[in-house]
Protein backbone atom coordinates (compact mmCIF):
# COMPACT_ATOMS: atom_id res chain seq x y z
CA UNK A 1 0.00 0.00 0.00
CA UNK A 2 2.45 2.24 -0.80
CA UNK A 3 1.60 6.11 -1.26
CA UNK A 4 3.84 8.04 -3.91
CA UNK A 5 5.54 10.53 -2.68
CA UNK A 6 5.02 13.93 -2.81
CA UNK A 7 6.68 15.64 -5.70
CA UNK A 8 6.91 19.24 -4.18
CA UNK A 9 9.55 19.96 -1.75
CA UNK A 10 7.90 19.10 1.06
CA UNK A 11 9.25 17.83 4.51
CA UNK A 12 9.86 13.54 4.90
CA UNK A 13 7.46 12.35 7.44
CA UNK A 14 9.80 12.39 10.07
CA UNK A 15 10.22 15.95 10.25
CA UNK A 16 6.70 15.95 10.04
CA UNK A 17 5.91 13.73 12.72
CA UNK A 18 8.51 15.31 15.12
CA UNK A 19 6.99 18.74 14.37
CA UNK A 20 3.36 17.82 14.80
CA UNK A 21 4.94 16.16 18.32
CA UNK A 22 6.35 19.63 19.13
CA UNK A 23 3.41 21.54 18.33
CA UNK A 24 4.66 23.05 15.34
CA UNK A 25 1.62 24.18 13.27
CA UNK A 26 3.53 24.55 10.31
CA UNK A 27 3.50 20.52 10.41
CA UNK A 28 -0.15 19.74 10.17
CA UNK A 29 -0.17 21.75 6.80
CA UNK A 30 2.52 20.01 5.15
CA UNK A 31 1.36 16.65 6.44
CA UNK A 32 -1.93 17.33 4.83
CA UNK A 33 -0.22 19.37 1.51
CA UNK A 34 1.77 15.51 1.59
CA UNK A 35 -0.66 13.12 1.89
CA UNK A 36 -3.57 14.93 0.86
CA UNK A 37 -3.81 13.90 -2.80
CA UNK A 38 -3.58 9.80 -2.39
CA UNK A 39 -5.95 10.09 0.55
CA UNK A 40 -8.99 11.77 -1.10
CA UNK A 41 -8.03 9.55 -4.18
CA UNK A 42 -9.01 6.38 -1.66
CA UNK A 43 -11.90 8.22 -0.56
CA UNK A 44 -13.13 8.57 -4.15
CA UNK A 45 -13.04 5.33 -4.80
CA UNK A 46 -14.90 3.78 -1.58
CA UNK A 47 -17.14 6.66 -1.98
CA UNK A 48 -17.50 7.70 -5.67
CA UNK A 49 -18.73 10.94 -4.29
CA UNK A 50 -16.48 14.48 -4.46
CA UNK A 51 -18.53 15.86 -1.54
CA UNK A 52 -18.48 12.63 0.79
CA UNK A 53 -14.59 11.64 -0.28
CA UNK A 54 -13.73 15.10 1.06
CA UNK A 55 -15.94 15.18 4.02
CA UNK A 56 -13.91 12.06 5.49
CA UNK A 57 -10.46 13.30 4.17
CA UNK A 58 -11.31 16.23 6.69
CA UNK A 59 -12.48 13.71 9.00
CA UNK A 60 -9.60 11.11 8.58
CA UNK A 61 -7.05 14.08 9.08
CA UNK A 62 -8.43 15.64 12.28
CA UNK A 63 -8.50 12.15 13.67
CA UNK A 64 -4.84 11.87 12.46
CA UNK A 65 -4.08 14.80 14.28
CA UNK A 66 -6.06 14.04 17.88
CA UNK A 67 -4.69 10.87 17.87
CA UNK A 68 -0.76 11.18 16.85
CA UNK A 69 -0.04 10.07 19.94
CA UNK A 70 -1.18 6.63 19.14
CA UNK A 71 1.03 6.84 15.72
CA UNK A 72 3.93 4.57 16.35
CA UNK A 73 7.23 6.05 15.26
CA UNK A 74 8.32 2.97 12.95
CA UNK A 75 4.77 2.84 10.84
CA UNK A 76 4.71 5.01 7.97
CA UNK A 77 3.02 8.26 8.15
CA UNK A 78 1.29 7.49 4.64
CA UNK A 79 0.25 3.73 5.71
CA UNK A 80 -1.36 5.15 9.55
CA UNK A 81 -3.51 7.72 6.87
CA UNK A 82 -4.25 4.97 4.49
CA UNK A 83 -5.77 3.00 7.24
CA UNK A 84 -7.02 5.87 9.04
CA UNK A 85 -9.39 6.92 5.83
CA UNK A 86 -10.09 3.70 4.90
CA UNK A 87 -12.32 3.87 8.05
CA UNK A 88 -13.25 6.91 8.09
CA UNK A 89 -14.93 6.42 4.27
CA UNK A 90 -15.65 3.07 5.59
CA UNK A 91 -18.07 4.24 8.51
CA UNK A 92 -19.68 6.81 6.00
CA UNK A 93 -20.41 3.81 3.24
CA UNK A 94 -21.73 1.82 5.60
CA UNK A 95 -24.05 4.85 6.80
CA UNK A 96 -25.43 5.66 3.45
CA UNK A 97 -25.70 1.83 2.30
CA UNK A 98 -27.76 0.52 4.99
CA UNK A 99 -31.26 2.00 3.93
CA UNK A 100 -30.54 0.01 0.26
CA UNK A 101 -28.90 -3.55 1.73
CA UNK A 102 -32.44 -5.19 0.48
CA UNK A 103 -31.94 -6.59 -3.09
CA UNK A 104 -28.40 -6.43 -3.72
CA UNK A 105 -28.12 -10.41 -3.60
CA UNK A 106 -30.09 -10.45 -6.39
CA UNK A 107 -28.25 -7.97 -8.26
CA UNK A 108 -25.06 -9.92 -7.51
CA UNK A 109 -26.50 -13.36 -8.57
CA UNK A 110 -27.39 -11.28 -11.71
CA UNK A 111 -23.69 -11.38 -12.86
CA UNK A 112 -22.31 -14.67 -10.84
CA UNK A 113 -22.25 -18.43 -13.15
CA UNK A 114 -25.34 -19.78 -12.70
CA UNK A 115 -25.22 -23.77 -12.36
CA UNK A 116 -27.37 -26.54 -14.18
CA UNK A 117 -28.39 -29.20 -10.91
CA UNK A 118 -25.78 -31.73 -12.01
CA UNK A 119 -22.92 -28.68 -11.61
CA UNK A 120 -22.52 -27.83 -15.17
CA UNK A 121 -21.99 -24.23 -16.46
CA UNK A 122 -25.30 -22.84 -18.29
CA UNK A 123 -22.90 -20.73 -20.05
CA UNK A 124 -19.93 -21.72 -22.45
CA UNK A 125 -17.28 -19.47 -21.10
CA UNK A 126 -15.26 -18.05 -24.13
CA UNK A 127 -11.33 -17.04 -24.66
CA UNK A 128 -11.24 -13.66 -24.34
CA UNK A 129 -9.93 -12.31 -27.53
CA UNK A 130 -7.48 -9.48 -26.36
CA UNK A 131 -4.89 -10.52 -23.58
CA UNK A 132 -4.59 -8.34 -20.73
CA UNK A 133 -1.28 -6.64 -21.43
CA UNK A 134 -3.05 -4.75 -24.72
CA UNK A 135 -6.39 -3.91 -22.50
CA UNK A 136 -3.86 -2.16 -19.81
CA UNK A 137 -2.09 -0.29 -22.71
CA UNK A 138 -4.74 1.58 -23.66
CA UNK A 139 -6.30 4.65 -21.65
CA UNK A 140 -9.52 3.98 -22.70
CA UNK A 141 -10.15 0.35 -21.47
CA UNK A 142 -8.56 1.58 -18.02
CA UNK A 143 -11.49 3.86 -17.63
CA UNK A 144 -13.61 1.25 -18.62
CA UNK A 145 -12.50 -1.11 -16.11
CA UNK A 146 -12.48 1.68 -13.25
CA UNK A 147 -16.03 2.53 -14.25
CA UNK A 148 -17.01 -1.30 -13.89
CA UNK A 149 -15.79 -1.47 -10.86
CA UNK A 150 -17.83 0.91 -9.92
CA UNK A 151 -21.15 -1.27 -10.89
CA UNK A 152 -20.26 -4.12 -8.92
CA UNK A 153 -22.95 -4.20 -6.54
CA UNK A 154 -22.19 -3.75 -2.42
CA UNK A 155 -20.92 -5.02 -0.13
CA UNK A 156 -18.98 -6.98 -2.59
CA UNK A 157 -17.58 -3.68 -4.42
CA UNK A 158 -16.50 -2.29 -1.12
CA UNK A 159 -14.50 -5.76 -0.66
CA UNK A 160 -13.10 -5.62 -4.23
CA UNK A 161 -11.85 -1.99 -3.39
CA UNK A 162 -9.69 -2.66 -0.39
CA UNK A 163 -7.85 -6.01 -1.15
CA UNK A 164 -7.07 -6.12 -4.56
CA UNK A 165 -6.87 -2.13 -5.01
CA UNK A 166 -5.74 -0.64 -1.44
CA UNK A 167 -4.14 -4.37 -0.92
CA UNK A 168 -5.35 -4.79 2.58
CA UNK A 169 -4.88 -8.84 3.72
CA UNK A 170 -7.73 -10.80 3.93
CA UNK A 171 -7.28 -9.78 8.53
CA UNK A 172 -7.29 -6.31 8.13
CA UNK A 173 -10.06 -5.99 5.62
CA UNK A 174 -12.45 -8.59 7.74
CA UNK A 175 -11.06 -6.52 11.12
CA UNK A 176 -12.37 -3.15 9.29
CA UNK A 177 -15.18 -4.27 8.04
CA UNK A 178 -16.34 -6.11 11.49
CA UNK A 179 -16.54 -9.09 9.26
CA UNK A 180 -14.96 -12.50 9.28
CA UNK A 181 -12.24 -13.33 7.18
CA UNK A 182 -14.41 -16.15 5.25
CA UNK A 183 -17.10 -13.95 4.24
CA UNK A 184 -14.17 -11.26 3.18
CA UNK A 185 -13.22 -14.27 0.86
CA UNK A 186 -16.87 -15.14 -0.43
CA UNK A 187 -17.48 -11.33 -1.05
CA UNK A 188 -13.93 -11.21 -2.99
CA UNK A 189 -14.61 -14.05 -4.77
CA UNK A 190 -18.24 -12.70 -6.07
CA UNK A 191 -17.25 -9.28 -6.66
CA UNK A 192 -13.86 -10.66 -8.79
CA UNK A 193 -16.68 -13.19 -10.43
CA UNK A 194 -19.06 -10.46 -11.09
CA UNK A 195 -16.71 -8.01 -12.58
CA UNK A 196 -15.72 -10.71 -14.86
CA UNK A 197 -18.78 -11.10 -16.42
CA UNK A 198 -19.51 -7.27 -16.43
CA UNK A 199 -15.60 -6.32 -18.38
CA UNK A 200 -16.71 -9.28 -20.75
CA UNK A 201 -19.71 -7.41 -21.91
CA UNK A 202 -18.30 -3.59 -21.54
CA UNK A 203 -15.15 -4.45 -23.46
CA UNK A 204 -16.76 -6.94 -25.76
CA UNK A 205 -13.74 -9.85 -24.97
CA UNK A 206 -15.47 -13.17 -26.80
CA UNK A 207 -16.20 -11.00 -29.85
CA UNK A 208 -20.14 -11.34 -29.51
CA UNK A 209 -21.54 -8.41 -28.92
CA UNK B 1 -16.24 -25.32 2.57
CA UNK B 2 -19.24 -23.76 3.73
CA UNK B 3 -17.47 -20.37 3.60
CA UNK B 4 -18.00 -20.49 -0.31
CA UNK B 5 -21.89 -20.87 -0.04
CA UNK B 6 -21.67 -20.42 -3.57
CA UNK B 7 -25.38 -19.56 -4.94
CA UNK B 8 -26.85 -22.55 -5.84
CA UNK B 9 -27.54 -22.67 -9.53
CA UNK B 10 -31.03 -23.41 -8.72
CA UNK B 11 -31.16 -25.17 -11.91
CA UNK B 12 -32.98 -23.50 -14.57
CA UNK B 13 -34.04 -26.34 -16.87
CA UNK B 14 -35.56 -24.62 -19.09
CA UNK B 15 -33.26 -22.08 -19.82
CA UNK B 16 -30.00 -24.51 -19.72
CA UNK B 17 -28.26 -25.83 -22.60
CA UNK B 18 -26.60 -29.03 -22.95
CA UNK B 19 -23.30 -28.57 -24.40
CA UNK B 20 -22.64 -32.33 -24.22
CA UNK B 21 -19.41 -31.78 -21.70
CA UNK B 22 -19.86 -34.61 -18.83
CA UNK B 23 -21.36 -33.26 -15.32
CA UNK B 24 -18.42 -34.49 -13.71
CA UNK B 25 -15.16 -34.77 -15.20
CA UNK B 26 -12.51 -35.86 -12.63
CA UNK B 27 -13.93 -35.88 -9.89
CA UNK B 28 -15.20 -31.99 -9.54
CA UNK B 29 -17.55 -30.27 -11.45
CA UNK B 30 -17.94 -27.08 -13.12
CA UNK B 31 -19.55 -25.66 -10.49
CA UNK B 32 -16.76 -26.87 -7.69
CA UNK B 33 -14.22 -25.70 -10.18
CA UNK B 34 -15.85 -21.97 -9.75
CA UNK B 35 -16.16 -22.72 -6.61
CA UNK B 36 -12.47 -23.25 -5.51
CA UNK B 37 -10.61 -20.95 -7.97
CA UNK B 38 -9.41 -18.58 -5.42
CA UNK B 39 -8.22 -20.78 -3.35
CA UNK B 40 -6.61 -22.33 -6.42
CA UNK B 41 -5.29 -19.14 -7.25
CA UNK B 42 -4.12 -18.52 -3.67
CA UNK B 43 -2.48 -21.61 -3.57
CA UNK B 44 -4.55 -23.27 -0.93
CA UNK B 45 -6.29 -25.55 -1.79
CA UNK B 46 -4.57 -29.35 -0.72
CA UNK B 47 -2.62 -31.11 -3.31
CA UNK B 48 -5.12 -33.47 -3.97
CA UNK B 49 -7.85 -30.79 -4.73
CA UNK B 50 -5.24 -28.92 -6.61
CA UNK B 51 -4.42 -32.02 -8.88
CA UNK B 52 -8.15 -32.26 -9.26
CA UNK B 53 -8.65 -28.64 -10.21
CA UNK B 54 -5.44 -28.83 -12.72
CA UNK B 55 -7.10 -32.00 -14.30
CA UNK B 56 -10.58 -30.40 -14.68
CA UNK B 57 -9.45 -27.55 -16.46
CA UNK B 58 -7.33 -29.15 -18.54
CA UNK B 59 -10.01 -31.19 -20.28
CA UNK B 60 -12.85 -28.78 -19.81
CA UNK B 61 -12.22 -25.65 -22.24
CA UNK B 62 -14.96 -23.29 -20.86
CA UNK B 63 -13.48 -23.89 -17.25
CA UNK B 64 -10.48 -23.35 -18.44
CA UNK B 65 -11.33 -20.01 -20.27
CA UNK B 66 -13.36 -19.01 -17.33
CA UNK B 67 -9.93 -19.36 -15.11
CA UNK B 68 -8.21 -17.13 -17.31
CA UNK B 69 -10.73 -14.11 -17.80
CA UNK B 70 -10.57 -14.38 -14.01
CA UNK B 71 -6.93 -14.02 -13.47
CA UNK B 72 -6.95 -11.25 -16.03
CA UNK B 73 -9.83 -9.37 -14.25
CA UNK B 74 -7.70 -9.48 -11.35
CA UNK B 75 -4.82 -8.07 -12.93
CA UNK B 76 -6.93 -5.14 -14.67
CA UNK B 77 -8.15 -4.28 -11.32
CA UNK B 78 -4.49 -4.49 -9.70
CA UNK B 79 -3.05 -2.77 -12.95
CA UNK B 80 -5.74 -0.12 -13.66
CA UNK B 81 -7.82 0.48 -10.60
CA UNK B 82 -5.63 3.36 -9.01
CA UNK B 83 -6.37 6.50 -11.14
CA UNK B 84 -4.06 9.11 -9.32
CA UNK B 85 -0.87 6.47 -10.83
CA UNK B 86 -2.93 6.91 -14.45
CA UNK B 87 -0.82 9.33 -16.27
CA UNK B 88 -3.10 9.54 -18.84
CA UNK B 89 -6.55 9.38 -17.30
CA UNK B 90 -5.39 12.43 -15.39
CA UNK B 91 -4.45 14.22 -18.87
CA UNK B 92 -8.19 13.12 -19.89
CA UNK B 93 -10.08 13.71 -17.11
CA UNK B 94 -7.90 16.08 -15.09
CA UNK B 95 -10.84 18.10 -13.93
CA UNK B 96 -12.55 15.06 -12.21
CA UNK B 97 -9.20 13.81 -10.48
CA UNK B 98 -7.08 16.41 -10.58
CA UNK B 99 -4.72 17.74 -8.17
CA UNK B 100 -6.75 18.06 -4.64
CA UNK B 101 -8.56 21.70 -4.45
CA UNK B 102 -6.81 24.41 -2.30
CA UNK B 103 -9.91 24.49 -0.70
CA UNK B 104 -10.21 21.67 0.54
CA UNK B 105 -7.01 21.98 1.89
CA UNK B 106 -7.64 25.26 3.27
CA UNK B 107 -11.01 24.11 5.02
CA UNK B 108 -9.32 21.00 6.64
CA UNK B 109 -6.77 23.61 8.16
CA UNK B 110 -9.34 25.53 9.11
CA UNK B 111 -10.81 23.01 11.06
CA UNK B 112 -8.16 22.21 12.60
CA UNK B 113 -8.00 25.10 14.09
CA UNK B 114 -11.48 25.27 15.31
CA UNK B 115 -10.32 22.01 17.17
CA UNK B 116 -6.68 23.90 18.53
CA UNK B 117 -8.91 26.99 19.66
CA UNK B 118 -11.53 24.54 21.92
CA UNK B 119 -8.40 22.56 23.74
ZN1 LIG C 1 -15.65 -27.51 -16.26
Amino acid sequence: MDTPSPSSQTPDDASIVAGLRSGDPRAFEAMVRAHVGPLRAVALRLLRNEEDADDAVQEAFLNAYRSLDRFRGDARLGTWLHRIVVNVALGRLRKRESAKRDGEQVQIDAHLPQFHENGMSQRFHQRWTVGADELVSRAETREVVRNTIDKVPEPYRTVLVLRDIEELDTAETAELLGIKPGTVKVRLHRARQALRNLLERELELTGEA
Amino acid sequence: MSEHDHPKGDGHPSCGHDYGLKMKVHGLTCQEISQFMMDYLDSSLDDGAKDEFERHVGVCPPCLHYLDGYKDTVELVRRCGKVELDAEAKKVHGEKHGPPPEGLIMAILAAKQAIDGQA
